[in-house]
């Protein structure tokens, strides 16, 4: 008996302790507002006028599962520009991240990256501090052949980190997608 | 968690008025060999008809504390010594010399003396006294345990240290707290065991046939942390700790309040609380950003004894926020492989901060441990062990959360996103909600004159509950039960102890992938047995020989069968696998003792030979492409395996004032399986160091000085291409502490100064999880007063 009240007291008093936390099923999965992005896709206009062209770089399920199930060839016509802009899209949630992305913009950079020597690509958009942002870009190819382009969503805890050049230690984006100059 | 600390206050308070008036004693004294002279260092202490004690620490000196009463008897006992009891009179401070003479044989009375412990005298036991615990204060728990032979440390910066015992942490350990197995998600390297570093008076490594008693898992051994025995008499005591630590300017405040027979109920009641509030550490070359902590911690310890049934319970509260080193978290590979060539993150700092922001952790860890002894007298006795914890781990990831808001309106919208996203900084990127219920009852009796036999069934029920984005751990229900049995017996003049246990242990795990809506249902059971067997044998007073043989088993944990996410420390995305089956250890230890005069040699080796050992290792050829790049894969999978090693102590007494010691260890892992030695394991490391201890000296009772220095070698042995860098180079430190016992009042402080790492030596040591970004803290200035009262 004396067992039972010192352990209900003692129950009591962990109660107390604790009342201040709650796990209501409400809580259940967060996964939402961790947006992640799974699918990237690199729009292009010839600068001269033409139809739009979009490449795709998408893993429906997320990291992990299954590989990504869409990796376009990026195709381009040869000594031909464009205009460009990237997209970063959640496709569970339906959600273009893209815009986020540019109000936080002085604590992003995306790095290109070409191999192969067919293409061009150079960011022109800028952030409040006149540096690269990426998301808007001029692309033009360069010689025929195939190659690679990796675009890399670089994020800077502290702004003052970020200067143009230098890369960060925190990417959030690195796909790479092929591409084909006839 | 406040409120516990209030009330904790108050019952301080009034206790301490209750108590005035009573004179206290304090006993100092040195415990030697009535042969050899030499210093007998573990020997127990205890004053008659209390629960008061302690343990004889370095150069055989032991110190009682507020002893109640004019004329106090003291038991001395030692294992290999006939115990002696002494009469202790006059004046308040008391010097005594207790010299014990050896018994040719183990005797029953020794075996007796051995049932208060989670070891048996047959076994290899490290033991912490409380005198020892005493100078670690402040530190972590594992940090406490530094100092045992075979112990090293797993590091997560300076908030976070997961001990490892011969090659064996995590799932491998168990850590028993006030006789109840720790539940955590101990299955983390970055998860620090959830013990107060104030609560325990005494800590003791186990590794031996009586782990049998505390289930599966306890294959790489048993660390049982006891809380100070409850006071019978009615007398009142309490103590309060303060510490100050310069290197993260961390403050820690321990206090603990206890009485017996409260108004004559004869109820024992004992009220402790902590605080730990630390800032960002400093390596010597810059500060760890957002790596400081806080912790409150509270414990009730309440004991009755009615007849022949003897009650103890206690109910504690673990709460801590650790922050996580900022620049530990990168985004992929790359990320990592340019931090390792930079040797540093991208921007470091030197400016101080208390401010804990992302990453970081949020524990709570709540413990109810009832523990009900019949005493059956000629039958024996039954005791039952009830225990509930509860452990809510939340894990706040550093990534920015990108948050869109909704609605047609621009202005709903912008509120609408900052709604979202002050809940995603509240919400952590992972929880684990772990509830643990474990019952167990045994039966203790002696057969004859010289068999002890306790035999008993344990169960536990456990369920975790995951919330957030990271798919480490799943939801999952696991039950177990067990039967086991234990014998201790004298053979001629050789103590013999054997146990047996089979368990049963089933998993029901509702895995659910990402972005998937459906979970899966797993289920699996596992089932198999555990035996162990060991002897201790003293052929001379010089010579003591113990070995243990056994075999164990633990069943794949949840992480290692449904583990499907990157781990951001390490950069790596790690598998499990769900048709893991069960590891199987078969493991030897034997130990040499050997004493002669004032030369005191203690070398233990090992070996265990595992089958089926899990680990996760790489497969190269299928890295994970993600959208955030390309991952190192790496996947549980099972191996023939061993694990051994040896740890040497060694002391020498130069003279009565001067101890020249020494203490080695080192551990071989390998992967059988694949001929490669096994990732993370400790490199060789050993401490030589001179204590120097008077009487009374400076004005201080007992004053030491002790200067050390700790050797560690590179990790030679690792498999080419299997981490990102190679071990960091070998390093040694040296450390430096001074102290003694002052008497202001009626009371005998203790204080005590250290230094460690004296020269801000920069350094990385294999087992940091941060060697990659940093080095290891630096110089560290350490004061610790404790006023007892």
């Amino acid at each position: 008996m004396l067992t039972r009240l010192i352990a209900v007291g003692l129950v009591a008093g962990l109660a107390v302790g604790c009342s201040d936390h709650g796990h209501g099923p409400h809580d259940h999965d967060h996964d939402h507002d961790h947006d992640l992005i799974n699918r990237v896709t690199l729009f292009v206009t010839p600068v001269s006028g033409g139809a739009e062209q979009a490449f795709v770089w998408e893993d429906a399920d997320g990291p992990g599962g299954n590989a990504p199930n869409r990796i376009d060839t990026i195709r381009l016509a040869a000594g031909t520009s464009y205009n460009g802009r990237l997209e970063f899209f959640n496709t569970k949630e339906n959600k273009d991240l893209t815009s986020a992305i540019r109000s936080e913009r002085d604590e992003h950079q995306v790095f290109f990256t070409v191999e192969g020597n067919v293409m061009a690509v150079a960011a022109s958009d800028i952030d409040s501090r006149n540096l690269p942002v990426g998301l808007e870009v001029l692309v033009s190819s360069v010689r025929s052949g195939s190659g690679t382009l990796k675009i890399e969503l670089d994020h800077f805890d502290n702004t003052s980190d970020k200067n143009g050049i230098t890369r960060s230690d925190e990417t959030d984006v690195a796909v790479t997608w092929p591409v084909l100059v006839p | 968690m406040r409120t516990i600390l209030v009330v904790a206050l108050a019952c301080m308070s009034a206790l301490t008025l209750m108590q005035a008036g009573v004179a206290d004693i304090h006993i100092h004294g040195i415990v030697r060999d009535s042969v050899t002279r030499a210093p007998l260092i573990g020997a127990t202490v205890r004053v008659a008809n209390t629960s008061q004690g302690t343990v004889v620490g370095r150069g055989g000196v032991f110190h009682l504390h507020d002893v109640v009463g004019d004329t106090v008897r003291v038991v001395v006992s030692m294992i290999g010594y006939a115990s002696k009891a002494i009469i202790v009179t006059g004046g308040v401070d008391r010097r005594v010399e207790v010299l014990l003479a050896p018994a040719a044989i183990l005797s029953k009375a020794v075996m007796v003396e051995g049932e208060t412990n989670a070891g048996m005298p047959a076994q290899h036991v490290e033991v912490l006294s409380q005198a020892h615990v005493d100078e670690h204060r402040g530190q972590t728990f594992a940090d406490v345990l530094r100092t045992v032979p075979g112990v090293t440390i797993i590091q997560t910066g300076p908030s976070i240290s997961k001990p490892m015992y011969h090659g064996m942490t995590g799932l491998r350990l168990v850590t028993l707290n006030a006789g109840v197995v720790q539940e955590g998600q101990q299955w983390g390297a970055e998860h620090a065991p959830e013990i107060d570093p104030f609560a325990p008076a005494r800590i003791q490594v186990v590794a031996g046939p009586s782990a049998v008693m505390y289930g599966p898992n306890a294959i790489g051994g048993v660390i049982s942390v006891e809380p100070r025995p409850l006071p019978t008499g009615n007398e009142a005591h309490g103590e309060v700790n303060i510490n100050t630590f310069t290197n993260n300017w961390q403050g820690a405040l321990g206090a603990w309040l206890e009485a017996g027979d409260v108004l004559g109920s004869g109820l024992a009641v004992r009220v402790q609380g902590s605080t730990r509030r630390a800032g960002d550490a400093a390596t010597p070359a810059f500060r760890l950003t957002n790596s400081g902590f806080s912790e409150l911690n509270g414990a009730v310890d309440l004991g009755l004894t009615i007849g022949d049934v003897e009650v103890v319970a206690r109910a504690s509260l673990f709460g801590t926020t650790l922050g996580i080193f900022s620049g530990s978290h990168v985004g992929n590979s790359t990320n990592l492989q340019r931090v390792i060539e930079r040797g540093r993150p991208l921007s470091v700092t030197d400016a101080f901060s208390y401010d804990i922001g992302r990453p970081r952790q949020e524990i709570e860890h709540r413990l109810l441990s009832i523990q009900t002894t019949l005493n059956l007298h000629d039958a024996g006795t039954v005791k039952v062990v009830y225990g509930w914890q509860r452990n809510d781990r939340s894990e706040f990831d550093a990534h920015n959360s990108r948050i869109v808001g909704r609605g047609d309106d621009p202005v709903e919208r912008a509120r609408d996103s900052v709604a979202r996203l002050n809940r995603a900084l509240a919400t952590p990127a992972m929880q684990l909600l772990l509830d643990t219920y474990s019952a167990d009852a045994r039966w203790t009796v002696d057969v004859g004159h010289d068999v002890r036999l306790t035999t008993g069934v344990a169960g536990q029920h456990q369920k975790n509950t995951r919330f957030g984005s990271v798919f480490l751990v799943p939801d999952y229900v696991a039950n177990g039960l067990g039967g086991f049995a234990f014998a201790q017996m004298m053979v001629g003049d050789v103590a013999l102890a054997a146990g047996v246990r089979y368990d049963v242990r089933t998993l029901q795990a509702d895995v659910r992938a990402r972005f998937a809506t459906e979970s899966v249902r797993h289920d699996r059971t596992f089932a198999s047995g555990t035996a162990s067997i060991g002897a201790a044998w003293e052929p001379s007073e010089h010579w003591l020989v113990r070995a243990n043989v056994g075999t164990g088993w633990r069943p794949p944990h949840v992480n290692e069968l449904f583990s499907n996410d990157v781990h951001h420390g390490t950069a790596v995305f790690e598998y499990g696998d769900s048709l893991l089956q069960s590891e199987r250890s078969v493991g030897l230890d034997a130990s040499v003792r050997y004493r002669q005069s004032d030369v005191e040699i203690y070398v233990t080796g090992y070996v265990n030979s595992f089958d089926g050992y899990i680990l996760s290792v790489p497969d190269r050829n299928n890295p994970t492409v993600t959208v955030r790049g390309a991952f190192p894969t790496f996947r549980f999978t099972q191996t023939p395996a061993t694990i051994a090693g040896a740890d040497v102590r060694a002391s020498w007494a130069l003279s009565n004032a001067l101890n020249l010691y020494g203490v080695t260890s080192i551990v071989r892992g390998t992967d059988v399986g694949r001929n490669q030695p096994l990732f993370m394991m400790p490199a060789d490391r050993v401490r030589l160091g001179t204590h120097l201890h008077f009487h009374d000296a400076v004005g201080l009772h007992d004053p030491f000085l002790d200067v050390s220095v700790v050797a560690v070698d590179r990790q030679h042995r690792f498999e080419a291409n299997f981490d990102y860098a190679d071990p960091p180079p070998g390093y040694a430190l040296v450390d430096v502490s001074v102290g003694g016992i002052a008497s202001i009042g009626n009371h005998d402080v203790r204080v005590s100064a250290s230094v460690s790492n004296l020269f801000d030596t920069r350094y990385r040591d294999y087992l940091s999880r941060f060697r990659y970004m940093a080095y290891d803290v630096g110089r560290n200035i350490t004061v610790r007063i404790t006023v007892p009262f």
